[in-house]
């Protein structure tokens, strides 16, 4: 299916410059308001009990002192309302449960009053008596034997087994060269944007919900919220507001159908929002994966096979976890030209935070994994890092083992550029030998490649693409209407880049409004790096259809062939005589009257060529824009104490066309520092009570101004064919390989491989002496 | 809780409210006087995001109780500039890119004001350490470090 486009590169003007975001001026001055500042007339407060066991059974709630509180206008609990088991892939959470809690923080009643201090008395006045239940609180724990049961209808504890073969890889470990085997474990990390989660939500009097929220899946995420809330999907309205920060988070979620319950019992508007350690407890956290990847090669390097093993910790309840372990499973498979492939998971349940969606959707987990295990097969074969990618690597029209194919694909040339930048051949040399002289501080560089989707053809089976409304108004201002919304990222100015490109508009006539599911047209939204792929893929359809429509126009009120005409500086000007031009806002007024009230319309869509839903053994083309990177790395690591030191990192990746640099390079520099974190600090902690250790930014460090290392970013030269404006989405991939750079890195400086993240001082100190120990052994 | 009357200056305007006693100057701020640019991410003074001026210092307005701000005088982010004509450090994020979700922005600003008032032409470590105590989970810092620079440029006349 449409799979001969193929779209040249425009004489582009605006997109490609680097343009200050659209918003910036009102946030700089405050003046934005987000979901914690939102008010609607008559709202109440909601809170939610939590349970303080990770796994126990309900035997009793008593809530007849807490109705009592003054200002309280409702508490409910599991059994008092009307709710179903909900969740996006598997329904098992309830909103509030029922018979029994399956970790510290689970929903367990709530409230609704006049302020947070009524809400929170009325907590501390509900009485629960709970049976506590034996709990799981390591994914290793959770398939053996005798192991407790958290869902029944999930007995082993497994929510998902997945196989994906490709070829006979037993054969392939047979005869091979050199066959390796690894094994890699990831921890919990928080995605820690700095406003929490949250929303507003009232109900009308026909049982019409309007929840103000904001939502990566505005559309989509009503789907879900219906089945929790036993309510038809049409009668859901999300009106979406800034938000501050979503890294996947802010997908479905259970606190925005949970305010709207209590909203719906209290009669009135309620504003739920979680405080930062109930965003900590009850966020979804990336899921930790235990990896063992075995690997087979020729004696020249050439990539013969792989065999992965996947155990993924999914918390308590499943949320995207599903298409997260099978993103774990094969996503890297389309860096890579490797012919036979096995790819087996376990996702299992445990009775901690759920796990869901984090910036890069498993893919950062199996980035770690694999691309620290292609460097130490490197070092087996007396080959460069750079070296035994590049004889492995995909190119342009690479269709892999999945039936999955590269469009544009520049992997090469970012691994070239950023090994130049870093000057890596030089320093590997330079740092060994001032290591050799220096004892207590060792310098290391490495690198990492990274591959990520643009949108990913394996949610929804007849719909993949986006679709945009353009609206001018009856004086020229142009609305774009599309379901990706602006998280941060920047995609309001994305969009308005290509509207003033496309129409050669000033950006004081582009408006991007929020998403208002009452008005944008169907859509997913901003996952799966799929914001600026998909709607500028159909933003660029939508722009040539108004601007045929304009051009039309013109030739009637100018009396001009229209092949004479061409846009420029919100006018319609004939191009053999300038002084002959309709501005647009002439155009829009005659079009209103002409047609009475009726705006110009610009209409697009857009589906990715060659792109389908996956059958049942997971084969099809997932993607029409796979995006690439790599990352090089340089460390210091002081030996007397463990201290790690990311001194820089240079970054190159391939996004298709960059449409705004200045947002390009923010969005990279951000996605590096997460990885960053993740690498070498971030991990969400629980205690053997099955509490989080750590649920606050006092003992759950994100780096801060004075961590981070100074970061270098750049792009390829590349155009993606398969949409107008050639450009493939940053978000995702700009995090895959900055933890595994990392990790390279430190072993480049001190010898030593770590396995599991992050790497900390501690760990890295008793490495050292561990190291130091057995070499003592020796002599 | 013990209600009593609060008079101080936030943004050269003198004010007198009531407030609670338990109450924080960043409720106050945002409830009582509707100044919402001064945001709240983890009501703990471990990120930053609520920062303003008391007395020509920045304190976690999420930390200091309404009553400790008697007689004091506030500046929060909608004080910074007449709203038109931003501030040089505000104009300074808008051109650089400084800004993702902007959710951390307005502490972010007021910190950097102050560190550019300590040192009018800051070293990188000194950028890096008088911006710690706010938390930013968007831009990986970058553009920020960027943008404090050019502030100071343009301060001190020399761009």
């Amino acid at each position: 299916m449409m799979s001969d486009v193929h779209f040249e590169k425009g004489n582009f003007t605006v997109v490609g410059t680097k343009q200050p975001y659209v918003d910036a001026f009102d946030k700089v001055t405050g003046r934005t308001t987000y979901i914690t500042d939102f008010s609607l007339p008559g709202m109440l407060h909601g809170k939610a009990l939590r349970s303080p066991y990770p796994h126990a059974r309900i035997l009793s709630i008593d809530t007849s002192a807490a109705e009592k509180v003054p200002g309280i206008k409702c508490v409910i609990t599991g059994k008092n309302i009307r709710q179903n088991k909900w969740g996006p892939v598997t329904k098992d959470e309830y909103l509030l449960a029922v018979d029994k809690v399956n970790f510290v923080g689970d929903e367990v009643a709530a409230v609704a009053g006049i302020d947070e201090e009524a809400c929170e008395e009325a907590l501390s006045k509900i009485k629960v008596e709970y049976e506590p239940l034996p709990a799981i609180l390591t994914m290793h724990d959770a398939m053996k034997e005798g192991a407790p049961v958290i869902h029944e209808a999930f007995p082993r504890n497994v929510n998902h087994h997945f196989d994906i073969p490709r070829g006979d890889i037993e054969s392939v470990f047979k005869n091979a060269y050199l066959v390796h085997e690894g094994e890699y474990e990831t921890q919990l990390e928080y995605q820690a944007y700095i406003e929490p989660m949250g929303g507003v939500s009232t109900w009308d009097s026909k049982g019409n919900l309007t929840i103000y929220a904001g939502i990566q899946t505005p559309t989509w995420s009503r789907n879900d919220y219906a089945v929790a809330l036993d309510m038809p999907v049409e009668k859901i309205r999300i009106v979406q507001q800034y938000f501050g920060g979503g890294f996947g988070a802010k997908l479905s979620q259970q606190v925005h159908p949970l305010g709207a319950l209590i909203a719906k019992y209290a009669g009135q508007p309620v504003r739920f929002v979680l405080d930062r350690s109930e965003d900590f407890q009850c966020g979804l956290p990336r899921v930790p994966m235990y990896f063992r990847i075995k690997t087979a090669w020729d004696k020249n390097g050439k990539y013969l096979g792989k065999y992965t093993y996947i155990l993924a910790d999914n918390g308590a309840y499943a949320s995207y976890g599903a298409p997260i372990a099978l993103t774990a499973m094969y996503r890297i498979d389309i860096m890579y030209q490797v012919p036979v492939l096995r790819s087996v998971c376990d996702l299992v349940y445990t009775n901690k935070v759920p796990t869901g969606c984090f910036r890069g959707f498993g893919n950062t987990q199996m980035h770690l994994a694999h691309e620290s295990h292609i460097d130490e097969v490197a070092e087996m074969l007396g080959i460069s890092a750079q070296e035994l990618r590049y004889r492995n690597l995909a190119v342009p029209g690479y269709k892999n083992p999945h039936g999955w194919k590269t469009n544009s694909c520049e992997i090469r040339q970012c691994i070239e550029k950023a090994v130049k930048k870093s000057d890596y051949d030089n320093k590997r040399k330079e740092l060994a030998e001032e290591n050799e002289k220096n004892d207590s501080i060792k310098r290391g560089i490495g690198l990492a490649g990274a591959v990520h989707v643009s949108g990913n053809r394996s949610f929804i089976k007849p719909f993949e693409g986006a679709g945009i409304i353009l609206r001018m108004n009856e004086q020229g201002r142009v609305y774009v209407y599309s379901n990706e919304p602006d998280m941060g990222q920047g995609i309001r100015t994305t969009l308005s880049i290509c509207v003033a490109d496309g129409l050669k508009l000033d950006f004081d006539r582009i408006c991007v409004p929020d998403p208002d599911t009452n008005v944008v047209p169907f859509g997913l939204g901003c996952f799966a790096s799929r914001g600026t792929y998909m709607a500028t893929g159909a933003l660029h359809v939508a722009i040539e259809d108004m601007k045929g429509k304009l051009l039309n126009l013109a030739s009637d009120l100018l009396s001009l062939p229209k092949e004479e005409l061409e846009l420029e500086n919100g006018s319609v000007v004939s191009k053999n005589d300038k002084s002959k031009r309709a501005t647009y806002a002439e155009l829009a007024w005659k079009h209103v009257c002409d047609f009475p009230g009726q705006h110009i319309l610009g209409i697009g869509h857009f589906t990715p060529a060659g792109v389908e839903y996956p059958d049942a053994t997971k084969y099809n083309n997932i993607s029409g824009g796979y995006a690439f990177g790599c990352d090089v790395a340089e460390v210091e690591v002081n030996t007397n104490t463990g201290e790690i030191k990311v001194s820089n990192i240079w970054a190159v990746h391939d996004v298709g066309q960059p449409i705004n640099r200045l947002a390009l390079e923010g969005q990279l520099q951000g996605g590096i520092a997460q990885g960053y974190g993740w690498a070498v600090m971030e991990h969400l902690k629980y205690n053997p009570d099955g509490k989080a250790a750590n649920a606050c930014f006092l003992d759950y460090q994100i780096p801060t101004a004075a961590d981070i290392p100074n970061i270098d970013v750049d792009f390829a030269d590349s155009f993606e064919w398969t949409t107008g404006f050639g450009a493939k989405s940053i978000g995702e991939c700009a995090t895959n390989p900055a933890a595994p750079a990392i990790l390279n890195a430190i072993y480049n400086a001190i010898g030593i491989r770590f396995h599991n993240l992050p790497i900390t001082s501690e760990k890295v100190f008793s490495a050292l002496r561990e190291k130091e120990k057995a070499s003592k052994t020796v002599e | 809780m013990e209600a009593r009357e609060l008079n101080f200056t936030v943004n050269g305007k003198p004010q007198k409210i009531e407030i609670r006693t338990n109450w924080t100057l960043a409720q106050v701020l945002r409830d009582k006087l509707g100044l919402l640019g001064t945001k709240i991410g983890c009501g703990e003074g471990e990120c930053g995001a609520c920062t303003v001026f008391m007395n020509g210092k920045t304190v976690t307005s999420c930390l200091v109780l309404a009553v400790q701000a008697e007689g004091s005088e506030i500046i929060t982010i909608e004080g910074l500039s007449d709203g038109k004509t931003l501030h040089p450090v505000q104009q300074a994020f808008v051109d650089v890119g400084a800004i993702q979700c902007g959710y951390c922005t307005p502490g972010m600003v007021m910190s950097t004001v102050a560190l550019l008032q300590r040192h009018p032409d800051p070293t990188d470590e000194q950028i890096r350490y008088g911006l710690t105590g706010n938390l930013c989970r968007c831009t990986g810092y970058q553009k920020i470090f960027e943008a404090v620079k050019l502030a100071s440029k343009r301060i001190r006349g020399a761009a």
